[in-house]
């Protein structure tokens, strides 16, 4: 009934917006700084800045704002402002994002993963060089003393865009190889780390476990962005399912020799068993199954959506289950992985400043205050003395956190207080992961599979930027390449397609004109080595 | 003459609007809604032929032309996606067009009222069910050892991916879109069905007539025009398969059968933070087809029926 | 009047009551599987495959997670809004159309319809709508923007122009001799016999609202506005692998359970659910409209 109330109050305001609409079809010019329109001279003279940013699933949980989470109170107080946020529906920011670009209406702040050149190129966003120079002494020490950080942070010109969130610690890698280890136990075999180990073990899994999946494989692009899983047994021949640096070099690894080498041995493993044969048709629900069942010996996951949901599961129902990761494969024994996943110091997401803010020195300012030491506490372990405690110079969630008294899990217990476990301004700590993944396996995982994290900084192709021109040209030829690549590779894998067409098939990617597209990703990588 | 002939027909409308006053203020709203919420808009439609850049708005971007209608029609993949989006379109058309008419005209045929009644109501169940779930119970059901397989197996055929042989795809797709839509598109045409009068069954009972000639001369003829107009609006769909379904159900290993316009061009946006332009010309290509489609159907309904939408 | 059955008729009788039958296997199948899935427990729920007879284990804690969210009441609230008071503004404005362009003595009907059935191929996509919407009636962040731009769905139109269509014209005209305006036939006549499509539209055009949320996405920044659908999304997105955010944050989830998906569907389900049999009464054979039509 309120809502009623509600909606004739805003029907009848907007029946004569309409009403003037139909009659005169005007065409009013938008008005812009749309999110400061309550703003002027917040409650004791805090300033207030309008900031927009996705919110995280966790939070919505139990806040409905980032206004609420504790830290964000905590950092108001500290830096004077006063912070009004706007959140676009989880699983739809692009699509209100960009009417929101078009529309004008910016917010001050907008918190965003992607091509900022393009966004200061269409005059949505300011160059922060200068302000940062001045108002934000912490983020400007971390980049004088991390120069490849301000390399990935700065465009091709040197401009900066973004408040970035950033990844300085050890832990960059989150997924990997798990596997069997109570198998493994059983069939007195060690884990394996080279292709040849590898199969061993598989063949056991399958001839004395008789599992179906002794290797489950992939899960197939679906709604999901991230494609086919880490292609961990291509990697192990030094390439990639797409581009990566040859000897320095931008190189597509699906035309490289070595894609045939791997082509043959998975369609061998194929053949005989090994791996899942049904690897091309499973979704996240069948893959599961698949692994809780029992049936899966070996596969990959992140350390924790992955095993942090699989390994109760699975003990639960036989308690002698166990997985524990794997290093990423190598061809030879001796050899040290190249590709890790390793997500780059910069994750792409920051914090820009929007030509409709009227204080961008104070914004800087105060975003800056997650850079320094008082700041860096608060994003990443809350307040103390309520949401950690230091013991030893450690600083220690509470049980308000761990073991929460209303039955929050540690994510959504964070996600209340503070902001670590998704990105934001500042830096993640590595003290954050050692205690927030709680089985040892976890904790095992993450040290385990950073430990070659370095390596693929030599053979990855660092955070570009194409300009609109490249980048849409470089789309519509890997547009059909991609489609070429995924179709063929299920095809040489069952063995629709004899290993022996190889050539052919390099042909028509060479066709589709991929040496045009590894051209301009050349370009762009020379420019960035240029920063 | 054409100088003659536009004075004289406006003076027919004015006529016309004299005698139905009212009919031209009625319908007044709506032609404004038409107006203002759709065409007003439209000009919209023209970053198919430009570059569109969100800092440069739609008037200032760029013109390119033709250059996103060549892309698209160059690429690689065009012949086979315009083929499979017609082939799974027209597989709808076939069975998934009739299935409703069949379902209703049984329905109708039950005599017990409440019977019917909840044949109806669990029917269209599954409409509301989320495209997600579906899929994912089509996945799994399609799956080695899954529920279609125990059937295929009784029957003495072999445990296989069924989602994995690109010649299973169009089948799977249609009949679990049938499954899906079948009791909610049906209400339609029982509302039509109970549009008819009752005394015609009687007269034809009277007469003699049996059952299935009632149905052919009461029954069809009275949810014709619902059928025909209906079958009309299908037809200006065939060049559109929606991306959600076929993106749930398929994999690389049955592109050739599964892969559509619109699964095409939503890969390429994957890749792509805003694809505005291309993914407007390529809907604007299937918009061409589409209504020639169904200014086709139409005038030829109009030549074989008296049904027609304009 | 009785007329004797045939053996034929019998048997099709039978085999008829028989299929309608295993259709209701069938269609109920999908809710009854979302059903024990939200009941189950999610570790056993993420390890099982196949049909899904009974639940696995038995466990609410996904539907405390689903109705526990903040935005859950708000979110019905908004809903039930939008469906009330958008489909009565759908039916007025489509019963307006639907009569004026079935009147065979309005001249202008076919090229109106012509114009009107352009605009469901051709539009002129998202922004200009959101630009016309947000920036020109300022609209934006208010429950307005997900009524008033879909006020008529040119199929639904179509569909009730062709039912309007079936009302003897002879009838009409009689009434018109009689001294009846046009509003009074559309009130008197043409509703009360076309109750039928009347009730279909009010499912269409109900259940539309009730599903949909891409409007909300554009143009719904306020919480507090969000419509159902676009919560239980939310819920939804948290428990799966898909996130826009994957590349960045993908280390970093927990999932809730398997079972919070098929939770999130039944509450977003159950309540449309039941306004189909409250509608059915209309589609009684020959309501009134026998003893007037030809």
């Amino acid at each position: 009934m309120g809502a009623i109330g509600i909606m004739r109050k805003r029907w009848t305001r907007h029946a004569a917006l309409g009403a003037a609409l139909l009659l005169g079809l005007t065409g009013a010019a938008g008005c812009s700084g749309g999110g400061n329109e309550q703003a002027e001279g917040g409650e004791d003279g805090a300033t207030p800045i309008s900031i927009w940013a996705s919110l995280n699933t966790n939070v919505s949980i139990t806040l409905k704002s980032m206004n609420e989470i504790a830290a964000i109170r905590e950092w108001e107080k500290k830096t004077g402002i006063k912070a009004e946020f706007q959140h676009p529906a989880v699983g739809a920011e692009t699509e209100q994002f960009n009417v929101m670009l078009a529309s004008n209406e910016l917010p001050d702040v907008m918190f965003v993963y992607g091509d900022y050149a393009k966004l200061y190129n269409d005059g949505s966003i300011i160059r922060l060089n200068d302000l940062i120079d001045e108002f934000a002494p912490n983020l400007k020490k971390i980049l004088d003393e991390n120069p490849e950080v301000a390399k990935q942070l700065k465009a091709d010109n040197g401009d900066i865009y973004a408040m970035p969130h950033l990844r300085l610690g050890e832990y960059k890698t989150f997924g990997g190889m798990f596997i069997r280890q109570d198998w493994l136990d059983e069939l007195g075999l060690a884990r394996p780390e080279t292709l040849d180990e590898w199969e061993t073990v598989l063949k056991a899994f399958k001839e004395k476990k008789g599992v179906s999946a002794p290797l489950l494989y992939g899960v197939p692009p679906k709604m999901s962005t991230m494609g086919p899983a880490a292609p961990n047994f291509l990697e192990a021949y030094g390439i990639t399912n797409t581009t990566f640096l040859k000897d320095g070099k931008v190189a597509y690894g699906p035309i490289e020799p070595e894609y045939k080498e791997f082509l043959t041995l998975f369609h061998r493993w194929y053949e005989e068993g090994l791996i899942d044969p049904d690897f091309a048709t499973n979704d996240q629900k069948t893959f599961d199954a698949k692994i809780l069942d029992s049936q899966a010996g070996a596969f990959f996951t992140f350390i924790g959506g992955g095993i942090g949901r699989y390994l109760p599961a699975l003990q639960e129902k036989d308690p002698d289950a166990n997985l524990t990761p794997v290093q990423y494969p190598v061809e030879n024994k001796g050899d040290e992985p190249m590709f890790t996943g390793r997500s780059w110091e910069w994750s792409g997401a920051g914090a820009t400043i929007t030509k409709s803010n009227k204080n961008p020195e104070e914004t800087v300012k105060a975003l800056d205050y997650f850079f320094g030491e008082e700041g860096h506490m608060l994003k990443n372990f809350g307040i103390e003395g309520e949401t950690y405690t230091m013991k030893n110079g450690y600083p220690t969630y509470t049980d308000e956190i761990l073991h929460n008294p209303d039955g929050l899990s540690v994510v959504q217990a964070m996600a209340k207080y503070f902001i670590a476990n998704y990105p934001f301004v500042g830096e993640d700590d590595d003290r954050y992961n050692e205690q927030y993944y709680q089985l040892q396996q976890q904790k095992d995982a993450v040290k385990l599979f950073s430990k070659y994290s370095e390596n693929t900084v030599q053979v990855s192709i660092p955070p570009v930027s194409l300009t609109t021109e490249e980048s849409n040209e470089y789309s519509k030829i890997m547009n059909d390449i991609t489609t070429y690549r995924d179709e063929m590779f299920i095809k040489f894998a069952m063995g629709a397609e004899p290993i022996d067409n190889f050539d052919s098939y390099v042909a028509q990617i060479k066709k589709f004109n991929i040496d045009r597209a590894l051209e301009i990703q050349q370009n762009a990588l020379d420019r960035y080595n240029a920063r | 003459m054409s100088g003659r002939a536009v004075p004289h027909k406006l003076s027919l409308l004015w006529t016309n609007y004299k005698k139905n006053k009212a009919i031209y203020w009625m319908a007044l709203p709506v032609v404004l809604y038409f107006l203002v919420f759709k065409y007003l808009p439209m000009y919209g439609a023209m970053i198919a032929f430009k570059d569109y850049s969100i800092g440069k708005g739609i008037w200032g971007s760029e013109w390119v032309g033709l250059q996103h209608f060549r892309d698209f029609f160059e690429s690689y993949y065009f012949w086979r996606i315009l083929k499979n989006t017609l082939v799974l379109s027209f597989y709808q058309l076939l069975f998934g067009f009739p299935a409703p008419i069949l379902l209703a005209l049984l329905l109708n045929e039950l005599k017990n009222e409440w019977f019917k009644r909840s044949v109806q109501t669990v029917s269209y169940i599954p409409h509301f069910i989320s495209i997600v779930v579906i899929c994912g119970m089509v996945v799994d059901f399609s799956a080695r050892g899954g529920l279609f397989n125990t059937i295929i197996t009784f029957f003495g055929g072999t445990d296989t991916a069924l989602l994995s042989d690109p010649s299973n795809f169009r089948t799977i797709y249609t009949a679990s879109s049938i499954w899906q839509e079948l009791g909610f598109s049906t209400i339609i045409y029982l509302a039509a069905l109970s549009g008819i009068n009752p005394e015609l069954y009687d007269a034809a009972r009277v007469d003699g007539a049996s059952r299935l000639r009632q149905v052919w001369h009461i029954t069809l003829p009275g949810i014709m025009p619902m059928i025909v107009i209906l079958l009309i609006l299908r037809i200006g769909g065939l060049m559109e398969i929606g991306f959600e379904k076929i993106i749930l159900l398929y994999n690389p290993n049955v592109y050739d059968t599964a892969d559509v316009i619109s699964s095409f061009v939503y890969r390429k946006g994957i890749s792509e933070s805003a694809e505005f332009s291309y993914t407007t010309a390529v809907g604007l290509f299937q918009s061409v087809v589409n209504f020639i489609l169904l200014l086709g159907a139409n005038r030829l309904s109009k030549a074989v029926s008296d049904n027609k939408l304009f | 009047m009785k007329i004797k059955t045939t053996p034929g008729e019998r048997i099709f009788d039978a085999a008829n009551v028989l299929l309608m039958l295993l259709l209701i296997v069938v269609t109920l199948y999908p809710l009854w599987h979302v059903l024990n899935a939200s009941l189950s427990d999610s570790g056993r729920l993420m390890g099982h495959s196949g049909l899904l007879l009974l639940p696995q284990g038995f466990n609410l804690d996904a539907y405390k997670l689903v109705l526990g969210n903040p935005a859950i009441l708000s979110g019905y609230r908004n809903t039930i809004v939008i469906v009330v008071a958008g489909t009565a503004l759908n039916l007025a404005f489509t019963i307006l159309g639907a009569y004026t362009l079935s009147r065979k003595s309005f001249m202008l009907r076919n090229p109106i319809m012509l114009a009107i059935v352009f605009t469901m191929f051709f539009n002129g996509g998202i922004i200009p709508t959101y630009l016309l919407i947000n920036n020109t009636l300022h609209m934006g962040n208010s429950l307005l923007a997900l009524i008033v731009p879909g006020l008529i769905s040119s199929y639904n139109l179509i569909i009730m122009r062709t039912s309007f269509q079936e009302i003897s014209e002879s009838l009409l005209e009689s009434a018109r001799i009689d001294g009846a305006g046009e509003i009074r036939i559309l009130l008197q006549i043409v509703i009360p016999l076309s109750m039928p499509v009347i009730a279909v539209m009010i499912l269409f055009y109900g259940v539309g609202h009730w599903n949909s949320w891409f409007g909300a996405i554009l143009y719904i920044r306020d919480r507090d506005l969000f419509p159902l659908q676009l919560v239980l999304r939310e819920i939804l997105i948290q428990n799966s692998t898909d996130s826009m955010m994957a590349g960045a944050a993908m280390g970093d989830r927990e999932a809730i359970g398997e079972s919070v998906k098929y939770a999130t569907v039944m509450v977003a389900t159950l309540p449309i659910l039941f306004i189909y049999p409250f509608l059915q009464k209309y589609f009684v054979k020959g309501v009134m409209i026998g003893a007037i039509k030809e």
